[in-house]
C-alpha cells in the first residue's frame, strides 16, 4: 500500500547523492563524490547516461554527465582498467549505463519505504542535446567523483513535485 | 566448476567474470549470454553448474529466465546479480527459486559466501 508521504525532491537530491558515494568507493574505488552546487537549467550539450524510474505516484529521470573525458574515466574506474588504457566508444556506453543503473537501483533502495511501487528502466547513453518533452521540474548537482568533474541530473514531471 | 554470467551489459559481465575469480574460483569456466533468451540456450549447450543472472534486460528478463528453467524441468542452481535488491524482490526471488539475490555494488566476500555454498 502506498502511504500518504509526499516525497519531495529534496529527498529524492539526498537518495541520489547517497548512492552516488556508495558506487563512487565499492564500485569505482575512489575516496569519495562531494556535491560542488546545484543548477537549475540544463545545459545544451551533455555526454553520459540516464534512467527512467517511474512509481504509480511519481516519474523521474536521473542522469550522470561529463565530458568524453570524464566519461572514459569513470569508464575505465569501473572496468578497474589503468588509466593508460584505450577504452572504445561502445564499451564507455555500456559502462556509463552501467554506472547510471547501479546509481539507481541504490535510489530505489533508499526510497521505497516511500515509494513502494518504484521500478527502474533500462539505461540509455545519451551524447548531446537533452530536450525534456513534458513539463518538468529539473535540478542539476555538479560534483566531483574521484578525479572526475560530473553533473547529477534529476528530472521530475512537474506533477511529481 | 562452470558458471554461466547473464547480463546485457558486457561492462557488468566483465566485473562479474573478474570478481568470481577474486573470490578465488579461479578455475571455473565462464559462459557468458545478454538476456533471458540467450540465457536458455547457454543452459542447454553450457550444462552450467550455476547460473548468475541479472534481473532487468532486455528480450527475457532474469525471473521470466528462471520461470523459464524451471517450468522446463531445470533445477540448475540460480542467483540474481542485480541493482534492485529490496526485501519483495528478493522474496519474488526466492519463491520462483533462486537460491540469493546479490545486490550491486557487491564485494568480494559476497561472492565467496554465496558461491562456496553452491560449490561445497
Amino acid at each position: 500500500m502506498i502511504n500518504n508521504v509526499i516525497v519531495k525532491k529534496s529527498a529524492w537530491q539526498k537518495a541520489i547523492a547517497d548512492s552516488l558515494q556508495e558506487v563512487a568507493v565499492t564500485l569505482l574505488g575512489f575516496e569519495g563524490s562531494s556535491v560542488l552546487g546545484y543548477e537549475k537549467m540544463i545545459p545544451e550539450n551533455v555526454t553520459g547516461a540516464h534512467v527512467a524510474m517511474v512509481s504509480l505516484r511519481d516519474s523521474l529521470n536521473i542522469g550522470i554527465f561529463s565530458d568524453e573525458a570524464g566519461c572514459q574515466t569513470l569508464a575505465r574506474a569501473l572496468l578497474a582498467m589503468e588509466s593508460s588504457e584505450d577504452i572504445g566508444t561502445e564499451d564507455m556506453r555500456d559502462a556509463m549505463g552501467e554506472i547510471i543503473n547501479i546509481i539507481a537501483g541504490g535510489v530505489k533502495r533508499r526510497m521505497v519505504e516511500d515509494e513502494p511501487t518504484i521500478k527502474v528502466g533500462l539505461p540509455v547513453f545519451l551524447s548531446g542535446m537533452m530536450c525534456p518533452l513534458r513539463n518538468v521540474d529539473s535540478s542539476i548537482v555538479n560534483v566531483t567523483l574521484g578525479p572526475v568533474s560530473a553533473r547529477l541530473f534529476l528530472i521530475l514531471d512537474a506533477e511529481s513535485v | 566448476m562452470k558458471i554461466l554470467v547473464v547480463d546485457d551489459s558486457k561492462a557488468m559481465r566483465m566485473i562479474v567474470k573478474r570478481t568470481i575469480r577474486q573470490a578465488g574460483f579461479n578455475e571455473a569456466a565462464v559462459e557468458e549470454a545478454s538476456n533471458g533468451v540467450e540465457g536458455l540456450a547457454a543452459v542447454k549447450s553450457f550444462m552450467p553448474d550455476i547460473v548468475l543472472s541479472d534481473w532487468n534486460m532486455p528480450e527475457m528478463n532474469g525471473l521470466e529466465f528462471l520461470k523459464a528453467l524451471r517450468s522446463g524441468g531445470n533445477d540448475v542452481p540460480f542467483g540474481f546479480i542485480t541493482t534492485e535488491g529490496t526485501p519483495e524482490m528478493k522474496a519474488t526471488a526466492h519463491d520462483e527459486g533462486a537460491l540469493f539475490l546479490i545486490s550491486k555494488p557487491f564485494t568480494v566476500e559476497t561472492f565467496q559466501e554465496k558461491l562456496s555454498a553452491v560449490v561445497k
